[in-house]
């Protein structure tokens, strides 16, 4: 019976062919030699494809665009033209090959900056064999967006020595110094006048936010600005300079709408006027939108509001401080009152009242999604980090690239008559392992990247200089279609908390915010949840309290809290209370 | 003395596998216990301190991690329900000759090859409400447009995890409804049973223990599901789909709150063991 069964069930397998065990030796030996002899070729061809390629390539072909105004003196309107063209950006040429003698690591974001400082930190054995009598190789580990928070801050808890240098996302400098994982740069830089006068040439806000913590304290400088980036409106220059769009436009909101870069910045562009323009944009398929018949609904604007990582609370942020709050004070860690005061449940009002004219996935936009939507021509205006959008201006990937603009953010005329322009600023410091062996090669590195060939690379290759005196120039400024943005940008600039617990704020924020854009609470009750939530997590870390006054936010000083409640300048921050 | 020099020298073979599980698995295991009764922050640094069973109090009152909890304990539900029941059918499906047969059971199959990672994010792209072939489809045939992610997100990863797992669940049924004795269905032929009764008396008895398993391996997983719902919605909109296993690697490794998320992990456990212990023990009684 069990041999019947066991027949039976080898019938109804699914090999049915048979094969005898000599024709199966056979074809498993002649598989087995093919694979060798094919490996052997493979190998062989590898290896000497591989002898015979040139050295490695020092030169770097970036496509970019290059922007020029257009228009005949007199002429009224004037006409951005923006054209593709191929560079050749030089970023390494050393004369001479350098033997490295020592190397460290440089654990960076997988992304264009980061290969372009791979590119750059080529050049560093021969620099540092002038500088310091060593040939010291950089070498880059580039780490996705996605687990490189998980990948750097694992790798410090087991004090690991390498990555001498890192890149610190601006709001990990509290975890990552207050943990003893980065070095506290303060004792070297004071004897080194070099690196004091390098101090002088950033913005206030690149300083408080890239590169001190508490936020502001220049006792405690724990990173330097690398890659600086801001987020901007990017708009279609076609639409709003449309006539017949310009007259419906001011015959239903009494207003022209802005049509060159001066009207949007140093004008008061207003948030409210952001809205106004996306309704009007927002047109169904079928209807008419600049003398053509669309196919395909169209939307106003298209603004972060997706749950992930710190998407939304960068967008939600920068209206927030435009209505005149912030999100907590720094000095006595309170937080009720704060985030969900009524100037702030106002804010989380008009930035839930922009999703009627946003795409339908606007619960999901973020950097990709933003660029997505305006490439495929289908919206109006986008909010976007400029470190995101060269590809808005690339004709490979958009439909719009030579119709558009990228202007800085509007601000807001607050119920206390002030007007208040804040963004909430991306980017990231470079920072020193404070376990590494090399704290002095790693500065050696920071002075050589304030050079002014690698800053000039940097820019040209589309990295985010951060150098104010370069950001300021006419030629920076015209670089890229989005330089000037950045430029003017900058010193509006303020950011969230960066202290140990940003995290968990974060995701709270994140959390509720969400929930009220997506219809499941109203913003009173999300801004209530979220400050209970802060508070709870604030308390159970023991902040301020708990942390020594050098970790603190100094009391004697102006937090971001005191400015934006002020409207002062966001340089302000830092500064001597008076 | 054979069989003492058999004894050692299988002693000797088993060690490497013994150590790779001692130090890989029981002793990480035992460490991450001992770690639940501690208030320690690996990035923060300093020396774990003492705190007996702080943890879990702290855990099991708070109102967030319940509500994760029955987030997780919904989402179990639905996906392994929907997975047995798509599962039952297609296995009854495929017990029937038919031309293609083969065929048709390798491609339904094929969702199993796929990295869950990648599922949720071609899912993404395909709930998508603005470029999404799924809104796309539902708007072109019913004229409504859906956004998944945002009204039905619950919907969207049970429906996510079932298209991935219902046929794991079809081939072990299918597995079951081959075991059956020919000559039992012949006789319940002759003996003219009705279709519920041929169920009931000859079908069910077999597949029974390989449906326990499926269920009680699909429970397990399910539990523990992390990657395709994280690409998915990243646990939104708000919390609404936010599971355990994304709140546990949240508190380890984005507040590195080593302590608590130890205590977290063995309650999970915990409820897996005790789930594990309720199937085996069903299956246990059909048996006797």
């Amino acid at each position: 019976m069990g041999y019947e069964k066991n027949k039976n069930n080898e019938e109804n397998t699914f090999s049915v062919k048979k094969l005898s065990r000599r024709e199966a030796l056979s074809t498993a030996g002649k598989v087995a030699v093919g694979v060798v002899v094919a490996g052997i070729i493979a190998g062989a061809g590898g290896y000497y494809a591989g002898a015979s390629a040139a050295p490695p390539a020092r030169e770097v072909t970036v496509t970019k665009t290059v922007t020029e105004t257009v228009g005949a003196p007199g002429q009224v309107v004037t006409t951005t033209v923006t054209s593709p063209v191929t560079k050749t950006v030089t970023v390494g040429a050393p004369p001479t090959e350098v033997k490295p003698e020592i190397t460290i690591t440089f654990a960076s974001p997988e992304w264009l900056p980061g290969r372009l400082t791979g590119l750059i930190a080529e050049k560093f054995p021969e620099a540092s064999v002038r500088k310091i009598g060593k040939a010291v190789q950089v070498k880059m580990d580039l780490i996705p967006w996605g687990v490189i928070h998980d990948r750097i801050t694992t790798t410090l808890a087991a004090k690991s020595k390498e990555p001498t240098l890192l890149i610190s996302d601006s709001q990990w400098l509290g975890e990552l110094y207050v943990g003893g994982h980065i070095k506290r740069l303060n004792p070297i830089i004071e004897k080194d006048p070099e690196l004091q006068q390098l101090l002088n040439r950033f913005d206030e806000s690149l300083v408080n936010y890239y590169m001190t913590y508490p936020q502001g304290n220049r006792n405690n400088i724990v990173g330097f600005a690398h890659e600086g980036d801001i987020i901007s409106l990017v708009y279609r220059t076609d639409l709003f300079t449309h006539p017949a769009e310009r007259e419906n436009f001011k015959a239903q909101f009494g207003y022209d709408l802005p049509q060159k870069y001066e009207d949007f910045y140093p004008a008061r562009f207003d948030w409210t006027q952001v809205r106004d323009i996306a309704k009007f944009f927002t047109r169904k398929a079928g209807d008419e939108l600049a003398g053509k018949r669309l196919e395909e609904d169209f939307y106003g604007i298209a603004v972060h509001m997706s749950k992930e990582y710190d998407a939304l609370a960068c967008l939600f942020g920068t209206i927030l401080y435009c209505w005149g709050e912030y999100w907590w004070d720094p000095v006595t860690g309170q937080v009720e009152g704060i985030v969900n005061s009524e100037r702030a449940v106002k804010a989380l009002e008009f930035y839930k009242s922009l999703i009627p004219y946003s795409p339908p996935n606007y619960l999901e936009i973020w950097f990709d999604q933003a660029n997505a939507v305006m490439q495929a021509g289908r919206v109006a205006m986008i909010t976007n980090w400029v470190g995101f959008q060269p590809s808005l201006f690339d004709p490979a990937a958009s439909k719009v690239y030579d119709r558009i603009a990228s202007v800085p953010l509007p601000g807001h005329l607050g119920d206390d008559g002030k007007f208040r322009r804040y963004a909430n600023i991306g980017g990231q410091p470079m920072c020193i392992n404070a376990y590494s062996d090399y704290p002095e090669i790693a500065l050696e590195f920071i002075k050589f990247w304030f050079e002014p060939e690698q800053q000039r690379t940097w820019a040209e290759g589309g990295g985010g200089v951060c150098i104010k005196d370069i950001i300021n120039t006419d030629w920076f400024k015209k670089l890229t279609p989005y330089n000037r943005a950045y430029a003017d940008s900058i010193p509006f600039q303020l950011d969230f908390w960066n202290v140990p617990t940003y995290a968990e704020l974060l995701m709270a924020l994140q959390e509720e915010v969400h929930a009220c854009l997506a219809g499941l609470q109203d913003p009173k009750t999300a801004l209530d949840r979220l400050a209970k939530r802060h508070k709870d997590i604030i308390e159970a870390d023991g902040y301020p309290d708990r942390y020594p006054p050098e970790l603190r936010f100094p009391p004697d000083r102006k937090s971001p809290l005191d400015v934006v409640r002020a409207g002062e300048p966001a340089s302000e921050v830092g500064k001597p209370k008076r | 003395m054979p069989t003492r020099s058999i004894n050692t020298f299988s002693i000797f073979l088993i060690v490497p596998a013994l150590s790779i599980v001692f130090f890989l698995v029981i002793f990480p295991l035992f460490w991450a216990l001992g770690l639940s009764f501690y208030s320690y922050n690996v990035l923060r640094g300093g020396l774990p301190v003492f705190i007996g069973l702080g943890n879990y109090g702290k855990i099991l009152g708070d109102p967030y991690i319940w509500e994760r909890f029955v987030i997780t304990a919904q989402f179990v539900v639905a996906s392994v329900v929907l997975e047995f029941l798509l599962g039952f059918a297609l296995a009854l499906l495929f017990y029937q000759e038919f031309k293609g047969r083969k065929l048709a059971i390798t491609l339904v199959t094929m969702p199993l090859l796929i990295a869950p990672i990648a599922s949720g994010i071609f899912f993404k792209y395909i709930y998508d409400a603005t470029f999404g072939i799924f809104t796309y489809v539902i708007q072109s045939s019913i004229g409504v447009k859906i956004n998944m992610t945002k009204d039905y997100a619950m919907l969207a990863i049970v429906l996510l995890d079932a298209w991935q797992w219902t046929p794991f669940m079809m081939l072990f049924i299918l597995a079951g409804l081959e075991a059956i004795p020919k000559h039992l269905l012949e006789s319940s032929e002759i003996d003219r049973l009705s279709r519920f009764n041929k169920f009931r008396v000859v079908i069910w008895p077999t597949i029974r223990p390989l449906v326990t398993l499926a269920l009680l391996f699909r429970t397990m997983d399910c539990f523990r599901t992390f990657d395709t719902v994280f690409a998915l919605t990243e646990g939104g909109p708000g919390a609404q789909t936010e599971l355990i296993s994304i709140h546990i690697y949240r508190v380890a490794f984005k507040y590195f709150r080593t302590g608590e998320a130890c205590a977290l992990a063995f309650i999970v456990l915990v409820i897996i063991i005790l789930l594990t212990n309720l199937y085996l023990r069903m299956v246990r009684r059909e048996a006797s």
